[in-house]
């Protein structure tokens, strides 16, 4: 099977030491990638769109970064082995952690839920109340849909908040709530 | 020792935030006590400024010494009879003012703290918020009370010593 | 101003303007070199200690961002002017987080930002490694360069933009912002860029003036 979308640089075979960079950068970096969208939309839904789309630009390179350093001949074919790759291998990638659990919804085929308990890219907003609908982990939302879909399993993810069970924890934990579409069962 | 208020205002004099947690002196108009608080604050460091020697030699040559910089200074904290008020400048001119019973010794390291601990991590890294505006954020609050309150922990512990952790920096105290 | 006595430094030249509050201020043309290193320590410390995220998903995170720009921007240049805006917000915020954390000595001339911002800052929030040249002999003007740029490490520039965006641009305005939190207006611009196929990356740094602290009029506050 061949991988979807772009190609990479052959130097990118090759063995490299992993590399960090501050945590506070990026915080601030992904603080101003909301600000810009903020200016250009008209409501929240159409933000958390916008993130989502660029998530899952982010989700397609991922995707082919993971495959190479983590030495996939071929791509997950059954749908339960996608979602741990992504609970794992990609959560890896993304965090430095794998996810804190993945769940399947009781009584539905066709969704399942995954629960990161510290998400690293709301750790530092906090949402103002008038925008308390807002959840900017739709971003990690984004990049999760788009490594399912390229694997083959066309889905839907919302991100959304849930309290700790102890209610004064922050930030909350971010449920990704993923649907699958009919068609993804073509491919079990 | 008690602690009574907090105060933090940016480079302009605008206050961002103001936390009390005691206070017997009830119906003040309290923007003007913050209009007169600024006030007070620039003119002890410029005082500081005007009255302080002068090394400019140690500057580099085609660069002259600022006539008023920004950032930490000697004026640290002063004293009443009633009350101490402590002072931290950063290099950006943010001013954290805290206020307690007198003899509380330096409390320099506590405002750094809330600097980097809160107003750092809730409000610097947090992009609903608004560089200037007043910091409402639930979580900045929190990080302030518990900054603050680790102090209140510390010093029941370290309490017999008057001066607590005052030590070499009392001799930067200025009384007024 | 109220600061604390300082041992008094014979050096004058610019270039050995930073060794002002290093620990052990060294007054002779090997402090710069002295000077450099201690700062450079401060800053891989500074690293060590931080929190850090995969430079990778930095990366790819900043490339999409980048890309969003060139779909909504007609023309590279004003994709490069949305870049240093982006990066002048940031820099307005980073540089307390600079101050608060890096434990880098102050800035106490435009001159000695050079070395702070090229050892310390550059190294605690990149990682890479950079270095000071081509200081103007009136201290007003420097270059920072670096070789290894995690922003850029999956881009490669289409040929029509090689002559006009500056990917990297966020990093200008990173610089600008940050400055002028501590009083210097400054302009900060890419001279030469790896992805343009330059030999390293160089960004030219030039005060344009500083800035005073004005005390607030009553209806001002």
């Amino acid at each position: 099977m061949n991988a979807p979308g772009i190609t990479l640089p052959v130097p990118l075979l090759q063995v490299r030491r992993p590399q960090s960079i501050h945590f506070s950068i990026y915080a601030l970096l992904f603080a101003e990638v909301i600000s810009y969208f903020q200016n250009r939309v008209r409501s929240i839904t159409e933000l958390e769109e916008r993130l989502l789309d660029l998530g899952q630009e982010i989700g397609r390179r991922v995707l082919e970064l993971v495959w190479l350093r983590e030495k996939f001949s071929r791509r997950e074919i059954e749908l339960l082995g996608a979602l741990r790759f992504t609970t794992t291998s990609v959560w890896r990638f993304l965090f430095g952690k794998v996810a804190d659990s993945l769940e399947r919804v009781k009584d539905k085929e066709n969704e399942y839920i995954i629960v990161e308990n510290s998400p690293l890219f709301t750790r530092y907003i906090s949402v103002p109340l008038d925008l308390a609908d807002l959840n900017c982990n739709a971003i990690v939302g984004g990049i999760i849909r788009e490594v399912l879909c390229a694997s083959g399993f066309p889905c839907h993810v919302d991100a959304h908040n849930a309290p700790h069970d102890d209610e004064t924890e922050y930030p909350p934990r971010t449920l990704f709530s993923i649907r699958f579409l009919p068609e993804s069962n073509h491919n079990l | 020792m008690q602690i009574y208020n907090f105060y933090l205002f940016n480079r302009h004099g605008n206050c961002l935030f103001y936390r009390e947690w005691q206070r017997s002196r009830a119906g003040t108009d309290s923007q003007q006590e913050q209009q007169n608080l600024v006030g007070l604050l620039f003119a002890i460091k410029q005082l500081c400024v005007s009255v302080a020697p002068v090394n400019d030699d140690s500057l580099p040559r085609g660069t002259r010494a600022r006539h008023m910089p920004l950032g930490p200074s000697n004026f640290r904290n002063y004293t009443t009879a009633k009350y101490q008020l402590h002072y931290f400048e950063s290099s950006t001119g943010l001013r954290f003012v805290l206020t307690t019973s007198p003899n509380a010794g330096d409390l320099t390291r506590l405002l750094q703290r809330i600097y980097k601990e809160a107003y750092v991590e809730c409000a610097v890294r947090n992009p609903m918020y608004r560089l200037g505006s007043a910091i409402v954020s639930d979580t900045f609050r929190k990080r302030v009370d518990s900054v603050v309150r680790s102090l209140a922990v510390e010093t029941n512990v370290l309490r017999p010593a008057p001066d607590g952790q005052g030590g070499s920096a009392r001799s930067s105290t200025k009384s007024l | 101003m109220s600061e604390a006595p300082r041992e008094r430094l014979q050096a004058s030249q610019t270039e050995r303007n930073s060794s002002e509050k290093v620990p052990r201020p060294v007054a002779t043309s090997a402090g710069a070199a002295a000077n450099a290193a201690a700062l450079s320590k401060i800053g891989e410390q500074a690293f060590q200690r931080g929190e850090l995220v995969n430079s990778e998903l930095a990366a790819l995170t900043y490339g999409a961002l980048v890309r969003q720009l060139v779909l909504d921007y007609a023309h590279p240049q004003q994709v490069n002017e949305q870049l240093d805006r982006i990066g002048y917000n940031i820099g307005l915020r980073l540089v307390d987080d600079f101050l608060a954390r890096s434990a880098a000595p102050p800035c106490r001339s435009f001159a000695a930002s050079a070395e702070i911002i090229a050892r310390v800052a550059f190294r605690m929030y990149l990682g890479v490694n950079a270095k000071v040249a081509h200081i103007a002999s009136d201290g007003s003007e420097y270059s920072i360069l670096f070789d290894s740029n995690p922003l850029a490490e999956f881009a490669e520039l289409p040929e029509p933009m090689k002559g006009s965006l500056w990917y990297s641009n966020v990093i200008c305005g990173v610089i600008r912002g940050a400055l002028e939190m501590v009083q210097y207006s400054v302009q900060a611009r890419f001279e030469r860029d790896i992805l343009r196929g330059d030999d390293c990356n160089e960004i030219r740094v030039s005060l344009v003036r500083e800035l005073e602290e004005r005390v607030p009029t009553d209806n001002e506050i």
